[in-house]
């Protein structure tokens, strides 16, 4: 299988990370903690979400809300099978805030902001904006990586299947307790 | 659209190898060779690519001290582009086509010599147009192995992943879940598991 054959046969896994994002982030209530020695950092779905099925055919459901998750759009959408094929998040970590909009095929983030550059120095405000361009994938990239720990390891995934299961059905996530 | 300024929407590559001995000096010689050129009209080209300063769109001239802001590597490709609109193409041609046809008193052209007239037309109108000029900034973390190109436009993405891998002597792979996965997460025979996984259904029930 050459690599462009391993990148499209595994690309699902993008959209199926971004629906397990929302189901976090409602389940806990923004909060998403990220184990040992890293720090806990707030997920919020905003401004807009696009859902589509499996099939590059299938209609693609498009919210644009404060809210998107919570309308009932993207709602009907999940409980249709669909899953997030793109959505606008705001991250929290450290009382420091990034907004991106994250594709779930790629992985791929665009239209970022990140916090206010502190520093005055001409190289030192690029190297600055540089580095929280770092920490915003890096953030990104330890959710996806918590998320594909959890794909991979059969019985804790079935659980959590379980769990979104019924947060799909009910509409809205039964709140866990952190820690 | 840059690193520096404006919209942070870029395409991340992971890159496969690490820089060989004696890097520094053959990257800036690769630079240099593949640096931006003006668009050569005279050889019917309407578009050009090439290196230039980040920040600095008209510098040419590398040295590493210049491109280098430790970890990163920051350079900008640098595309001219000349568009004629096809009204202009075409009421320029329909009037020099009517003045070769009163001057020889002929009553239409052959198909090569309207060729012909085409190609000179463009010529003449390329040699006077203004280029739109794009630049797409490039960082990259040579202590993370990541690389950063400020935009997601697929024919740049192509043009800039041929060029790096030729010129650079590294391999890139554009960012995505199973590139993420090998690379990072810490576990045994990722790449097959991966690959083993159907997609899951997080419904249960026959979908409305």
């Amino acid at each position: 299988m050459d690599m462009i054959e391993r990148l499209e046969s595994t690309s699902f896994l993008g959209k199926e990370f971004l629906t397990w994002l929302w189901y976090q982030s409602e389940s806990q209530s923004g909060l998403i903690d990220r184990g040992p020695g890293q720090d806990a950092v707030e997920v919020w779905f905003m401004d807009r979400i696009t859902l589509s099925g499996a099939a590059q055919s299938s209609s693609r459901v498009v919210v644009r809300a404060e809210e998107p998750g919570a309308s009932w759009e993207a709602r009907t959408a999940l409980r249709a099978g669909k899953k997030v094929e793109q959505a606008c998040l705001r991250i929290v970590c450290n009382q420091r805030e990034w907004v991106t909009t994250i594709t779930g095929e790629r992985l791929a983030t665009s239209s970022n902001k990140i916090p206010a550059i502190m520093t005055r120095e001409e190289d030192d405000q690029l190297f600055e904006r540089f580095h929280l361009l770092d920490q915003l994938d890096e953030m990104i990239q330890s959710l996806y990586l918590d998320f594909l720990s959890l794909r991979l390891s059969s019985d804790d995934w079935a659980a959590e299947v379980d769990n979104m299961r019924a947060w799909v059905a009910e509409g809205s996530a039964p709140t866990i307790a952190n820690g | 659209m840059g690193a520096i300024k404006g919209t942070l929407t870029y395409t991340k590559y992971n890159v496969e190898n690490e820089p060989s001995d004696g890097f520094r000096e053959v990257f800036v010689e690769e630079l240099f060779r593949h640096r931006h050129r003006e668009i050569d009209v005279e050889a019917g080209r309407d578009q050009s690519f090439g290196w230039v300063v980040m920040g600095c769109p008209w510098l040419r001239e590398f040295t590493w001290d210049q491109v280098f802001l430790d970890p990163y590597v920051c350079v900008s490709l640098r595309e001219d582009r000349i568009r004629i609109p096809a009204t202009t193409l075409k009421s320029m041609l329909a009037e020099r086509e009517a003045k070769v046809l009163e001057e020889t008193g002929r009553d239409k052209l052959g198909r090569k010599e309207r060729s012909a007239l085409k190609d000179d037309v463009l010529l003449q109108l390329r040699r006077r147009a203004v280029p739109d000029i794009r630049v797409f900034d490039v960082m990259w973390n040579v202590h993370e192995g990541t690389l950063r190109l400020w935009t997601q436009n697929r024919g740049i993405r192509e043009y800039f992943e041929d060029l790096v891998q030729r010129s650079w002597g590294i391999k890139i792979h554009p960012q995505s879940p199973y590139s993420l996965g090998v690379r990072y997460l810490e576990k045994d025979n990722v790449d097959e598991e991966m690959l083993a996984l159907d997609p899951a259904d997080f419904v249960g029930v026959e979908a409305l």
